[in-house]
């Protein structure tokens, strides 16, 4: 086990220029489950008489479809962005309980690196990583704004952050330009602090006391990855609702 | 900030990778898992809704149905009450009728048997006469034959019944 935790996920080796991370195997498996599942889904489909898993994605959809009119209160709307909130949805969720499978950041190899010896899992859950994180902040704040363009036009979108006419509006504009920034700050490292605060707690449990303690707290952190991905879809669906709304002013 | 950013380990080709990650697995869900399951639900939507008007139509007619049952009975049970009244109506008058025929039957027969009982009450009359006078000729045959005359005359003595009738 690793006595020295890397805020940066490990490269476990290099396919050209690109370094592979043990946390982009981890994406990598969790998008094998979800593609093989979608086959699966797709080939099963059936209109009349659904069978066991098309009834459990069913009910899933209409249920995150109805959480999305609360928020849109608008069914065509919903229907509009559930591909987008819903894919970062099972994709972060699937990527945190994944880190929490057994053999997760426990199997791996010894390595030395810069003459101390270091261990190097196989696998990390994708959002321990911040450039998973970081990636899909920046895809949902580009997609709300380019949402916005579409819906609202360039020009009214710009005038939401460029306002000449008014100083008090003008400082409101430039400050709702920097929280366009400060949004993938906050999506990333929230993801991000929580699911690696996670990892850590969960090792720091298992080397204390190592049976049976964890138990509550592998709970507490299934709970927390389905909160988190809960958060980090909600927040992305409200920010494009209101970047589809005008501005008052 | 170069530092947090190795302490981090973010690198441009890491991110690229992940976007491009999601770009897949929002492509392949949307093609393969959102695009029908969403048009599934779709259609059976529109069928619930269609199968609720359905319903609605079926349970108009329903009614309309009933209604028109409700009606016929009512008529059928109208129509029942004027045919007993009429048959009612029809028994009477034959009883009536048989009744009287009966009453004048029964005074023909009544007639018929009083004449009947006068006429053999007659007969019998004449018959007792005609055997009295036989019997009064006999006797007084007897009785005169042995007083020596053979014969009494017949008419004499129909003659002397008559002299007592009259008397």
């Amino acid at each position: 086990m690793a006595s020295e935790v890397s805020l940066a996920a490990e490269k476990v080796f290099h396919l050209g220029p690109l370094p592979i991370t043990n946390s982009l195997l981890a994406t990598w498996a969790v998008m094998v489950i979800l593609i093989v599942g979608a086959f699966i889904l797709n080939k099963k489909i059936q209109k009349e008489k659904p069978g066991g898993f098309q009834n459990l994605v069913e009910m899933i959809f209409e249920g995150a479809l109805n959480l999305m009119d609360s928020v849109t209160q608008d069914r065509q709307q919903s229907l509009k962005f559930f591909p987008f909130v819903f894919t970062l949805f099972i994709l972060i969720i699937l990527g945190n309980w994944f880190g929490l499978m057994p053999g997760v950041g426990t199997v791996g190899f010894h390595e030395i690196h810069e003459g101390k010896e270091l261990f190097v899992p196989l696998l990390r859950g994708s959002a321990a990583d911040l450039n998973f994180t970081l990636a899909l902040a920046a895809i949902s704040v580009v997609a709300t704004q380019v949402i916005a363009i579409f819906t609202l036009g360039t020009w009214k979108h710009l005038k939401k952050y460029i306002n000449f006419k008014n100083p008090i509006l003008g400082f409101v504009g430039a400050l709702e330009g920097i929280s366009e920034f400060a949004k993938i700050l906050s999506f990333s490292f929230r993801l991000f602090g929580n699911i690696f605060a996670g990892e850590v707690l969960l090792i720091v449990i298992g080397l204390i006391i190592p049976y049976l303690v964890p138990i509550p707290f592998l709970f507490l952190e299934l709970f927390v990855g389905f909160i988190q991905a809960f958060i980090f879809s909600v927040l992305t669906l409200v920010f494009l609702k209101i970047a589809t709304t005008a501005s008052e002013h | 900030m170069d530092e947090l950013i190795k302490k981090f380990g973010i690198e441009p080709a890491l991110l690229i990778a992940q976007i491009i990650n999601f770009g897949i697995v929002l492509f392949v869900l949307w093609k393969f898992a959102y695009k029908p399951v969403l048009k599934v639900l779709r259609d059976r939507q529109a069928k619930v809704k269609q199968s609720l008007v359905d319903a609605k139509a079926i349970e108009e007619k329903l009614h309309a149905a009933e209604a028109l049952k409700k009606e016929k009975i009512l008529e059928a049970r109208a129509e029942a009450e004027q045919i007993l009244e009429a048959a009612n109506i029809e028994s009477q008058r034959l009883k009536q009728r048989t009744i009287a025929e009966t009453q004048t039957e029964i005074a023909k027969l009544k007639t018929q048997a009083q004449a009947e009982i006068v006429a053999q009450k007659a007969q019998a009359l004449n018959q007792a006469k005609a055997e009295i006078v036989d019997l009064v000729i006999d006797a007084s045959g007897r009785v005169v034959g042995k007083a020596g005359l053979e014969k009494v005359n017949r008419a004499l003595v129909e003659e002397a019944l008559k002299e007592t009738e009259n008397a």
